[in-house]
Parts: C-alpha cells; structure tokens; sequence
C-alpha cells in the first residue's frame, strides 16, 4: 500500500473519526482507523462497535492499493503538527510498520492488520428520508441539551427521534429529558415512513460536529436498531437505543395561563451573574416575579448572595419561583427569540418556555423547591 | 438495617407514567409464595370455590390475580374501594371474581350478599388482602360464611426472592444496575417487602432529584438517612 495525500483533507477526516474512537479500549483494533486505498480512493473507516463512521477521500494519488489499521489519536495528533497543505507520502513497509513522510518529517507507525478490524453489515430497509442539514442541527442542538447522564437509566440518555402531525404537515420531532428538564423541537419533512428510535447521545455530539463542518445533502435511513446517516461522501451508522421512551406529551403543560415575557439575553446575563456567587450551582436561582419586573436572586450559605432587577411583563399577579440556573441558562440561549415567554401556574408545577421565533420548538423545565 | 424515611430533594422532577407489568413468566416462585402459586395455576380445581390470599404489601398478591384473570375468559378483577352494588348483578355474567387489596372496606352487609350470590351461581372467588379476612367480620352471617374460604399466606421473602423483586421494579421503569448493588440492597435493608419497596422508591426518587445514577454511594445515602 502508498499513496499520497494533502495533510488537511486527512486531517479533516480524522478529525471526525476522534469523535467516535474511544480513547481507552480494551481491544487494541478499535483504537485504530482503518486505510484502505481501493478503486481509486481512500476509504476511512473508525468504530467503537456502537458507532461506525466512514469517510472516502477522492483526491488522493495511489501508487499501490492495500489497507492497514493504525492509531487513530497518534495519526490526528502528528497530523495536526504538520503545517497546512503538506503533502503526505505514507507507505506500508510491512504487515505491522506505516512509513509517514512529510516535509522533513519521517514516522514510522505501528499497525494491525485489518483481518481483525470490525465489519458491519449496511443493509437498512426504512425509507431513505431526506434532511435540511441546517435545520436538523437545529434540532439535534435544541434538544441535546436536557439529554439525560444518567446511564442507569439507558433510554434517557439520548434524542427520542419520532414523527409527529399538525395541521396535515408531518414533522419529524426530537425529545430529550433528564426529568428535570425537556426540550422539544421539529422540522417538517415530506411525507414519510420512519419507526421512532432514541439517538445516543454521542452519536448526537458527533452528528452535530459533521453538521457543522459540512453543507452537504442530509439523508437519514433507519432499521429495527440502527440508522445510517449519509452526508456527502461521509457515513455515520449507529446502534440506537434498546428502551421506550416515556409518554413524554403527559408532562407537557397545556393549561399554564400566567405568562411572563422577559428579554432573552438580558435574563441570560442576570441569571449568570447572581449566579457567580454559588460556586457549585448548587443552589437554586430564585425568581420574585411582578408585574414590570423580576427581581432574580441566588443564596449560598457559603459566599453570599446575589441579587438582580430586570424589566419584564407578568400577566397574573406576583409569583415566586425557584430553577435550577443552569437549565435556565442553557434554555434561554436556545431562544431564538430576544424574548423568552415562559408559561406558569404555580411556584411547583412544569414550566413551559416557549421561543416565539421558533414555534417548532418548546422546553419544558421543572422548579426546585423554594 | 432498618431502613427509616426519605431525604430532603430540592429540584422536582416529572412525573412519568410507568405502567407495571404482570406476566406470568416474570412471577417468581419461592418457598414462601409457593403454596399461592400453585392453587392460582391449578384453576378450577380448587379445594373450595372461594380463596383469600394473605399476606404483607407487595408479596405478589396483584400478580397472581393478574394470572388469574387471564386464565379465565369471564373475570371481573376489582379494587376493594371500588366494589359497590352493582357488582352482585354483574357477577351472573362471570366465572370467577377478584377483590383486591381488600382492608375490611367493604360494607359487612353487601360483602354477606356477595358471598350469598357466588354460592348460588357456584362461581369462584378470590380475595386478596394484607392479613387472613377470618375473623375479621363484626357481622355474625358473614363471619360464619368467611370459615368456607381457603386461606393461603405468603411469607416474608427469600434472599432469592428479593433479587427478582429489585429487579423487576427496576426493570419496570427501565432502570439497570450492577448486580453487585442488588446484593448489597438485600444485606442492608430489612426483609420485607413494603420496607424494599419503600427503599426502591426512594433511590430511584434521589437518583432522579439529583440527576446521578444508582451507585453504593447514592445507596448508603438512602440507607443512612
């Protein structure tokens, strides 16, 4: 095997493949990326046996064909060293040995043979159903943020993918909770077979860093437990995950009639800044709600505490309430909107939090006790 | 250990509605459920037509009437609070009728009648509840016609028993823990079934409040509180 290649259109790819190569595995191989130059290209390939991703890149000079595996965070992190737009000359000097050379750089690089690596089947029978790449990462940004960490409970801990129907339009809807906190978002699509599934959450971060990185035409394609995600030349297949997730529309209020519209960044500033004075954000941000105004305050029994007055409209009389900051913080800076309206009854039951700029997407976040 | 009360939780969380489930092949046969087990899977050849079974909180009772009542085609399978007169009618349209979790809160007099309308249709009766229903009756008929019952108890739980109780209740809301901690749970709560029950509800509760997972850390929180 040799070929040459232009240092950044590896990098990019490796890039990539970082996201989904665990940094400690107990089988040596799935430390690995797998090089294979085969008509005409070179194909590349990295898994963690949940998440396979694969990338082909054209543009690449083969002298000889052939594959190899070799460590994927070694390859990136020499890659990443090397100035822009070298060219790299790699060749395979033996079954266990890759010749890198660059400029006046000269690697040699241990492999494995590629007998051990992985394969996977890529047979899906779902619809192909394609995707606005922009407004999927919308969806995938707006909801992965109340994806629940707590890997007892497996079936939170992802984007519950389904469709959903409104007006005679179909959407395909994104749901995560945490069960402190929900966030909901949808793009319509056209009309469409899709069994829902729950996303994992690193296949949700590594879908947003190929997202983001590339305009290329989305399409998305699903099976009993697994979707495949094509973008451009670049593919993403995961394993979804095996749980049901929980009637989600039961906790969703529908009948919250007090209605507080504050400025969205302003009340982002004011919640960070009472904040600062708890320093584990243990303690809760209390809001003292009025008719013109929210008075924000936050009190730690250990630095002090924080206090702030900021305009807002309060429909109902005066209520006070208490939220977790953080989950205030990362909802508001989903806010398309520069205004956030948020949805009361009472000082203990779910508030919904709407953007008036995005009618596709809502949050749901629970109080803490006052 | 005597396993006391709940901690203090600050943040609130949604209230998700998880359904149990009932399946014969989930119901887990010990020795102290054993003699239950097999009269409900023998069905209809019973000793008598009517049967109470006894025994603490969560013992297993429902379930068995769950796999009573998907035996028989015609059942009824009713709350104690629920029962009212209409049932002495609706029983002539069934084979077999369940009362569960019954606490003597059925009035003395429309219970005499409905042990008066089973005996004359001949159909069979199950009534399930927290201690033996004989001499539980004020009214002398009643107490007198509570002697033709068979009565069954289920005893308190093995260690085996109790392993397939933290499972399944977890397994219920989709929760998986290390069997490694199911062990520890069984060493240090005390063996019953509403004091397990009590504890399980309660880990999953802080684990949800604060947002961490079920480890021997969040245990001992419970344990210690």
């Amino acid at each position: 095997m040799q070929f040459s290649v232009k240092r950044d259109v590896l990098l990019k790819s490796l890039n990539f493949v970082q996201g989904v190569v665990e940094k400690k595995n107990t089988l040596p191989i799935l430390s690995n990326v797998l090089l294979q130059l085969k008509d005409k290209k070179l194909s590349i390939v990295a898994t963690d046996l949940d998440i396979i991703f694969y990338d082909e890149i054209h543009d690449v000079k083969i002298v000889n064909e052939g594959s190899t595996t070799t460590s994927a965070a070694i390859l990136y992190d020499i890659l990443r060293k090397i100035s822009s737009n070298s060219e790299l000359n790699f060749e395979l000097k033996s079954e266990n040995k890759l010749s890198l050379k660059s400029d006046n750089s000269d690697f040699n690089l241990l492999c494995l043979p590629t007998d051990n690596f992985p394969t996977f089947a890529d047979e899906f029978e779902g619809h192909e159903i394609s995707l606005n790449n922009s407004r999927f990462l919308k969806l995938l940004n707006k909801t992965k943020i109340s994806i629940s960490n707590d890997d007892t409970r497996h079936y939170l801990n992802g984007i519950f993918l389904h469709l959903t129907e409104a007006h005679g339009r179909q959407f395909l809807t994104g749901v995560a909770t945490d069960s402190h906190r929900l966030s909901s978002s949808s793009l319509e699509i056209d009309k469409n077979d899709f069994n829902s599934l729950i996303l994992p959450r690193k296949t949700v971060f590594q879908l947003c860093s190929l997202l983001a990185e590339t305009s290329d035409q989305l399409t998305m394609q699903s099976s009993e437990n697994k979707i495949k995600f094509t973008l451009g030349k670049m593919k993403l297949i995961s394993k979804v995950i095996d749980g049901k997730f929980p009637d989600y529309k039961k906790v969703v209020p529908t009948s919250n009639d007090k209605i507080l519209t504050v400025p969205s960044k302003d009340f982002v500033s004011s919640i960070e800044r009472v904040a600062s004075v708890s320093l584990d954000r243990k303690e809760g941000v209390k809001l003292a709600i009025n008719k013109d105004n929210v008075q924000l305050s936050v009190n730690s029994a250990n630095s002090g505490d924080g206090n702030e007055k900021i305009k807002a409209e309060f429909s109902s009389d005066n209520l006070n309430i208490s939220f977790n900051s953080k989950y205030l913080i990362d909802i508001a800076s989903e806010i398309e909107d520069k205004n956030l309206k948020i949805n009361l009854k009472d000082s203990v039951s779910p508030v919904l939090i709407e953007d008036l700029s995005d009618k596709n997407s809502y949050y749901v976040i629970m109080p803490m006790k006052i | 250990m005597v396993y006391q009360s709940i901690i203090n939780m600050d943040q609130l969380t949604f209230k998700f509605p998880f359904s149990k489930k009932y399946y014969e092949q989930d119901f887990f046969v010990s020795s102290n459920n054993f003699s239950a087990f097999k009269l409900i899977e023998s069905w209809p050849n019973w000793p008598g037509k009517w049967l109470n079974i006894f025994g603490e909180r969560g013992s297993g009772k429902t379930h068995l009437s769950k796999i009573l009542e998907k035996k028989i085609k015609k059942t009824k399978l009713i709350e104690s609070h629920n029962v009212d007169n209409k049932i002495i009618k609706e029983m002539s349209e069934i084979e077999c009728l369940i009362i569960d979790s019954f606490e003597n809160n059925i009035d003395e007099n429309l219970l005499y009648s409905i042990l008066n309308q089973s005996k004359q249709i001949d159909n069979y009766l199950l009534i399930n509840s927290t201690s033996s229903i004989n001499n539980m009756f004020k009214l002398k008929d009643l107490k007198s016609r509570s002697n033709s019952f068979i009565f069954i108890s289920i005893d308190l739980p093995t260690d085996e028993l109790l392993k397939v109780i933290i499972s399944k209740t977890l397994s219920d809301k989709q929760i998986s823990i290390n069997p490694k901690l199911t062990d520890f749970i069984i060493n240090n709560v005390e063996r019953s079934y509403e004091n397990l029950f009590k504890f399980l509800k309660d880990v999953d509760e802080l684990s949800l409040s604060t947002g961490k997972s079920i480890n021997i850390n969040l245990i001992k929180k419970i344990l210690n509180q």
